[in-house]
């Protein structure tokens, strides 16, 4: 491979691998041969011309389709605080769990706001003001893939209580009986834990907006 | 953000109130609550029979199904074992105390009404016996159904049940009858 083909992988190295991205490392490609190729023929050294080629362009990142200059520890920042404040109302929410004697998951909602408050917390004593271009469509892609998961996950889990609370029901030919409260509460329990998660999924999904609102604007390119 | 900051730290006031108020008030109370009514099932005269209607079964072949509803019978914190004799639709349960230490009003009252409980929620029950140390019982269906004077599963609800069972086992007089 040579020198300036493997200076232009280096520059998409990071870059997510699309035909567009493709299309548009094969120009970058073809432009720096072309302007080596106009140097040589200036008088100039060819290690000299794939010097002053590399010079010429340095990053692709403005290029990229959907990447956007953003105030990157702001964004992280942002995006760390949705996630507390969403992770609090999970754990608000996961707290009548205890009664019903769901104590583990009211456990570990409790930590998850732990840990999305220290992360907020040393998110936000990074440089506000850096700037760093962030793929959008990255963030959108995540935002789908966390719904699809949690889709799956709440189907799956609906599916299994009912099964487990209500099989033997069916199969035995029982009445399914609902004495009271508690006992409401208790099948209840069982539902609402999967659902109320849901939170997750919105907090995550708010990302894409989050970014927008950190772009920086008075940056062309 | 300062917005969000102040939701947060009133999100999080909020947790820490309702955390205490489950963990120190609810929680408590309910337990104390429980206990009361753990301990009302134990006795004829204060027990819910909604606490036992998931326990009504055609067959007396379910072991299980026997156990867990004489887990839910006054005298259920004496150890017993169970036999059963499904050609003759009998049940026998050996209690592993003695008459003396629980109370012989007590036994005699919570032995009618667990075997009015039994023979209403099981179809084919015919006969149980219960074995104390020293002392049987033996009451037929056909007894307990002459004494109470109903087919015992048209019994199986609350208002009835109080009225038709549990208010006769405050007399000794009706309770005696079945030990005569």
């Amino acid at each position: 491979m040579d020198e300036l083909k493997k200076y232009t992988e280096a520059l998409f190295a990071r870059q997510p691998q699309t035909s567009k991205v493709q299309d548009l490392k094969d120009e970058i490609y073809g432009n720096l041969l072309a302007k080596k190729q106009d140097l040589i023929s200036q008088g100039y050294a060819e290690s000299e011309a794939i010097a002053k080629t590399k010079d010429s362009i340095l990053s692709v990142e403005g290029i990229i389709e959907g990447n956007q200059l953003t105030y990157i520890n702001r964004f992280k920042t942002e995006c760390w605080q949705t996630l507390l404040l969403y992770g609090s109302i999970l754990w608000i929410l996961s707290i009548p769990t205890i009664i019903m004697a769901r104590i583990p998951f009211s456990i570990i909602t409790f930590f998850t706001v732990v840990f999305f408050g220290i992360s907020y917390l040393n998110s936000k004593k990074n440089n506000q003001d850096e700037v760093a271009f962030v793929n959008e469509g990255r963030y959108k892609k995540m935002s789908r893939t966390v719904w699809i998961i949690w889709c799956i996950f709440f189907v799956v889990s609906t599916v299994t209580v009912t099964a487990v609370m209500f099989g033997s029901n069916i199969w035995f030919v029982r009445p399914i009986r609902i004495t009271g409260p508690y006992a409401f509460a208790s099948v209840a329990v069982r539902y609402y834990i999967p659902a109320v998660t849901v939170l997750l999924p919105i907090a995550i999904g708010s990302f894409p907006k989050i970014l927008a609102y950190n772009e920086r604007k008075d940056y062309n390119g | 953000m300062d917005k969000k900051n102040k939701l947060i730290i009133i999100l999080l006031i909020i947790g820490v109130l309702a955390f205490c108020a489950v963990q120190f008030i609810i929680i408590p109370h309910n337990k104390a609550m429980q206990e009361e009514y753990n301990a009302r099932q134990n006795d004829s005269l204060t027990h819910d029979i909604e606490n036992i209607l998931s326990y009504k079964s055609a067959y007396i072949g379910d072991a299980s199904n026997n156990a867990n509803l004489f887990n839910r019978l006054p005298l259920n914190s004496v150890h017993r074992k169970f036999k059963i004799d499904p050609d003759d639709c009998f049940l026998t349960i050996y209690y592993l105390d003695t008459l003396w230490n629980i109370g012989e009003a007590k036994v005699h009252r919570d032995l009618v009404y667990n075997s009015v409980s039994a023979m209403a929620l099981i179809d084919n029950l015919e006969q149980i016996t219960y074995e104390f140390s020293g002392d049987v019982f033996i009451f037929t269906r056909e007894e307990i159904e002459n004494l109470f004077d109903h087919d015992l599963s048209s019994l199986l609800n609350q208002e009835t049940w109080n009225e038709k069972v549990q208010s006769k086992l405050h007399d000794s007089d009706f309770v005696s009858r079945f030990y005569e």
